[in-house]
């Protein structure tokens, strides 16, 4: 028994010592615990539902769990998990984040489905282009397309100067709200829309502006983003004509600080009852 | 062994075989947690610790570019014109320091004429590609090639790599301005220029990093990024399109040829969300992509590579590799808030 009990005193110590390599090496290796997940990664076929949409969420790391939520809100890991392509076919908010026992849990993804808008009868641009992001030109906001995080895909408007632009509805309409999309990628000095004035029409000639409560909170670190603006309207109307002024100086913390930033703007959204 | 002695050991033997793995497992399970990644073959710890030093003494800005010199020395370059040129030794200690003249340090390459260490450095703020010896002096400078009509003015030419020949011819990759890549002899000559931008075979977005490929000593090649296409691009030595490498989602910065494999720092994912999404990426003798610390694992199907993402935070912007001997990994990085190199060990 004596003998037995030295054997499993040798094992034991043998076995805590099995790595080579770690007995000798410095105990100043990062530890998985002191590291945080990325982001999962989502694919959306499309954001704008006609009739569905899907989405699948991945991380690629081993025994990570995907959990979400439907209402915005922060997922725990007593949210849904995922488990296979969801089918959307309402509008909503999903926010996905991803947890494993030996990592931090990883920041929050959030993917906003929108009901397809009215079709525009008549959208134009006044203010001029730029020659280097003009996207589709007139129809690339009202195309029922959104644009991806890559601003060279051709959904995009990309302009240095105020945007302005004027729908004729051709017809008196109620317009419940309008949703502006815009990209914030600042390494590309891409910046969120600094201020919106909507002016509205009953009759084609005479305009009154549309009290818009838009505000920002600034940026203070680099990001990329899809963003929106929802704007409610509640009137009846119509024409519009909407203007949208850009960052005119970059924040102090980024390489082009002072100079006017890019504003990247894709699909706007007319939502009336009837869409 | 008489029966008794021969039972005992046995019982002895199977408690052992019976108790190790138990043993082992549980010792790494509670213990120790150190952080393991890569794939396949090429795995690593991290040590965040090797080379950090009192920054009010040798600060760091954008840690560009890394290389090991022919005494083993790891050499960094920095575009803080305190110490554009950081030595340490293996271990991370500080040996010393030079330079206060490359405020855009970009590239840096080791080339060795007759035993004798020099230093490639490009400067995309300077416009020049400047060749020093090791401890500093310069011995060399190359201004944009006026003579090949691809420039007008010496701004448009903002160069982000070289690569040294044998013979001395060196090859100039402006990955930050015209896209050309540039061949010059030893004396600074210019040879021949071939590139520029476009998304043609033969032409670059964001031609970032090149080096000659000797693995078939008979037919070397040149590697040369495309950064913002997430390309490998191989030309022959004059200049001629061979082939394309594809690595979807990587936004890979450097070549850097080790043994039989190609390292790349990765800037960072294409798709990601989140800015600070690098990786790093190794391929193998066959230029398959076998190992991806920090990011997901590579997965080939029908011969295609499926996009690659960073799976944990770990890197930053990393933007340059440096292997030693022992296949250990030094990641240089940009915009990372001024940090040292990172240090990989191969596990």
């Amino acid at each position: 028994m004596r003998m037995l009990i030295i054997i499993l005193g040798v094992v034991m110590l043998y076995s805590c010592n099995t790595d080579k390599k770690d007995s000798v090496e410095p105990k100043t290796f990062l530890q998985s615990k002191e590291i945080q997940l990325a982001n999962p990664k989502i694919e959306v076929d499309h954001v704008i539902i006609d009739s569905s949409s899907l989405i699948t969420a991945s991380l690629g790391v081993d025994n990570a769990n995907i959990f979400y939520t439907i209402d915005g809100g922060e997922p725990t890991q007593k949210s849904k998990k995922y488990k296979e392509t969801i089918v959307v076919s309402e509008p909503g908010k999903y926010t996905f984040k991803a947890f494993h026992e030996d990592f931090k849990p990883s920041e929050t993804e959030t993917v906003t489905f929108y009901k397809k808008g009215m079709d525009v009868a008549h959208f134009s641009i006044i203010s001029s282009l730029n020659e280097q992001y003009p996207g589709q030109g007139e129809n690339t906001l009202v195309n029922h397309k959104k644009g991806s995080l890559n601003f060279r895909d051709g959904q995009w408007i990309g302009v240095t100067e105020p945007f302005i632009a004027e729908i004729d509805f051709k017809q008196k309409i109620v317009l419940e709200s309008l949703d502006i999309s815009f990209l914030i990628n600042t390494n590309a000095w891409i910046f969120p829309i600094q201020n919106i004035t909507i002016k509205i029409s009953r009759d084609r000639d005479s305009f009154e502006s549309l009290p818009v409560d838009f505000s920002n909170t600034p940026l203070t670190q680099d990001i990329t983003r899809l963003d929106n603006v929802h704007i409610p309207v509640l009137k009846e109307l119509r024409k519009m004509r909407v203007e949208i002024a850009n960052t005119t100086s970059i924040p102090e913390w980024h390489q082009g600080k002072g100079n006017p930033a890019w504003l990247f703007m894709d699909e706007w959204i007319f939502n009336t009852k009837k869409n | 062994m008489n029966r008794r002695n021969f039972l005992h050991k046995s019982f002895c033997v199977s408690a052992g075989m019976l108790t190790l793995p138990m043993y082992a497992g549980a010792y790494r399970f509670d213990m120790s947690k150190d952080l393991i990644i890569g794939h396949n073959t090429h795995q690593y710890k991290v040590d965040l610790n090797w080379g950090n030093l009192n920054a009010s003494e040798v600060p760091v800005k954008d840690c560009h570019e890394i290389i090991q010199d022919s005494k083993g020395r790891i050499v960094l370059l920095t575009n803080h014109i305190k110490n554009n040129i950081i030595i340490y030794d293996k271990s991370g200690k500080l040996l010393d320091t030079w330079g206060t003249t490359y405020p855009g340090a970009h590239g840096l390459t080791l080339a060795v004429e007759n035993g004798e260490d020099f230093l490639f450095i490009t400067d995309y703020e300077r416009h020049q590609v400047i060749k020093t010896t090791i401890d500093g002096k310069v011995v060399l400078t190359v201004d944009y090639p006026t003579d090949s009509g691809k420039y007008k003015t010496k701004e448009e030419y903002k160069p982000t790599e070289t690569t040294v020949l044998e013979n001395g011819d060196f090859y100039v990759a402006d990955g930050y301005g015209n896209q050309f890549i540039s061949h010059y002899n030893h004396k600074g000559e210019l040879l021949n220029v071939f590139g520029g931008r476009g998304t043609g075979n033969d032409q670059f977005l964001n031609a970032h990093g090149i080096c000659v490929d000797q693995r078939d000593k008979e037919n070397p090649v040149l590697l040369i990024t495309a950064r913002e296409q997430n390309v490998l691009k191989r030309f022959s030595l004059a200049g001629e399109y061979l082939s394309s490498i594809e690595v979807p989602g990587a936004l890979i910065c450097r070549p850097v040829i080790h043994k039989e494999e190609i390292y790349f720092a990765v800037l960072k994912s294409k798709g990601s969300t989140h800015d600070a999404s690098g990786f790093l990426l190794i391929m193998n003798d066959k230029n398959e992509v076998v190992s991806c610390p920090g990011a997901t694992k590579p997965v080939y199907e029908n011969n295609q590579l499926s996009e690659l993402y960073q799976s944990i935070k770990l890197f930053q912007h990393p933007h340059d590799v440096c292997i030693d001997e022992d296949d250990n990994i030094y990641v240089a990085q940009w915009n990372s808030g001024q940090t040292y190199p990172i240090k990989l060990t191969r596990v």
